[in-house]
């Protein structure tokens, strides 16, 4: 775990680096009366986009009393395309995971049949959406704060393992719905790379079953953050 | 543009890389050789159901146990040997089944039920592991050897096991006389596989219980482990209980 987070961190450094060297493309001005070459930026409202971040998803209803701990990190990763200065639509790719050792237990499998050992609860997360973003207030270069909207399908996989010796999985796509308040900023004047930090609220609609637990209509809250690039 | 567009392209290569390689890092909570120990029962349904054999025998007052002393480790590798831990498990089957209101005798023959373990000590090494794969099965894929071209890891795996049975001992006698009686004759010097044996004669075994866990280079603390374990196969099958 802590070897992880430090691969992801060095990843984040390494890319942000990266951005904080980056140069504008410089554009020439012609102003009246005389001639003199200064030197502006220019920064496209449209452009496609791709995001990517890390972070924790933080169990809500439901997953909260299967799986409560975190120790394995999410990412999310989205394509999107900016219409204006206010407006971006995307797709995106989100992946979390939660899990928990709850300690020596007994499943009854059934009548004649059960199992007992060390219990962790395992719950793995992979979600497909489409949504839109609505910048909110473009403060300055490095804060423009957003509000966004996705759904999509989201699929729910809990996982009950004994022991490392059995395991006992339940499955199921269920729709979602995941409103997101963040904020972005660019590390460049030509505002093509930057970071995005993000709140998402998940909500499932559906029921997903495990030998030892039933969640019905789970949801989670993910804090993350990461770069943002905008192209073309 | 084109800066602009190499600059991007790094930056969502490292973002697969960072994909790729988390994909291959989830970890087990499970840390310590005493937590991978399960203990899982399982009774015939057939058997236990209400009103049937077993309601029956208990009717008749068919409630002795002979618990056989000696349990055998098999490695697969060398030759069965009585385990230095026999006593300790037959003594905690004894304990057991005596708590159930059993009775326990002797002599096998005059039981009505036999409790026989057996203790299998698994050593699977040369193992290759590609990442982000589950362990590849080594009965089915390659069950004493590996395969040279995936040398990505190569691990060891060691599987602890005791096996429980609970034997109808009538169907015991009668298999074994048919062993005696027809196999043997026919075939001498071979052993019957279980299509071999006609379904009147197959031993009847109505529960099963399995103790099973990492085997970590300390038998000490291996045996120790199934004797801790052991108890809660018995806890969890409730309907073993003659008084149920």
């Amino acid at each position: 775990m802590k070897m992880m987070s430090k691969k992801y961190i060095l990843t984040l450094a390494f890319v942000v680096c990266m951005a904080l060297g980056a140069t504008a493309q410089p554009v020439m001005v012609e102003r009246q009366g005389r001639a003199e070459h200064i030197k502006s930026y220019y920064a496209p409202d449209k452009g496609f986009t791709i995001d990517f971040t890390m972070g924790y998803a933080m169990a809500l209803n439901g997953i909260s009393d299967y799986a409560s701990q975190t120790p394995s990190p999410s990412f999310e990763l989205g394509l999107g395309y900016s219409f204006s200065k206010k407006w971006k639509a995307f797709f995106m790719y989100q992946s979390a995971a939660l899990m928990e050792d709850t300690g020596y237990d007994r499943i009854i499998i059934s009548q004649y049949e059960a199992v007992s050992g060390e219990k962790v609860h395992d719950v793995s997360i992979n979600n497909l959406l489409v949504g839109g973003e609505f910048c909110v207030k473009d403060f300055s270069q490095y804060l423009k704060p957003y509000v966004g909207l996705a759904v999509g399908m989201g699929s729910v996989k809990l996982s009950t393992e004994i022991s490392d010796q059995y395991e006992f999985q339940g499955k199921k796509w269920m729709p979602i719905v995941a409103p997101e308040v963040g904020l972005r900023g660019f590390f460049d004047k030509g505002q093509t790379v930057g970071y995005n930090v993000a709140v998402t609220y998940s909500q499932y609609f559906g029921e997903v079953e495990t030998v030892d637990a039933t969640l019905s209509s789970p949801s989670f809250l993910r804090i993350g953050a990461g770069i943002y690039v905008k192209f073309m | 543009m084109k800066k602009i567009l190499k600059r991007s392209t790094l930056v969502v290569i490292v973002m697969a890389g960072v994909l790729l390689f988390s994909s291959c890092m989830k970890k087990s909570l499970i840390d310590t050789y005493d937590k991978t120990y399960a203990v899982h029962t399982a009774g015939n349904p057939a058997f236990f159901a209400t009103g049937a054999q077993f309601d029956q025998m208990i009717a008749q007052g068919k409630t002795k146990v002979y618990v056989n002393p000696s349990v055998y480790v098999v490695t697969g590798h060398d030759d069965a040997v009585v385990s230095s831990y026999s006593k300790g498990i037959a003594d905690e089957i004894t304990k057991a089944m005596k708590n159930y209101g059993y009775t326990i005798v002797d002599v096998e023959d005059d039981a009505d039920f036999v409790m026989n373990a057996v203790n299998i000590k698994l050593y699977f090494s040369l193992i290759s592991w590609v990442p982000g794969s589950a362990y590849l099965d080594p009965y089915l894929a390659f069950w004493g050897g590996y395969y040279p071209w995936l040398p990505i890891y190569t691990i060891t795996v060691a599987t602890n096991v005791l096996r429980v049975e609970m034997i109808e001992a009538e169907s015991l006698r009668k298999y074994r006389d048919w062993y005696v009686n027809t196999w043997m004759p026919s075939n001498p010097g071979k052993t019957p596989g279980k299509a071999h044996v006609p379904a009147e004669y197959q031993v009847n075994i109505p529960w099963v219980a399995e103790v099973i866990g990492d085997l970590e280079d300390k038998n000490v603390n291996d045996n120790t482990r199934i004797l801790v374990n052991l108890p809660s196969a018995f806890v969890q099958s409730s309907y073993l209980d003659v008084n149920h």
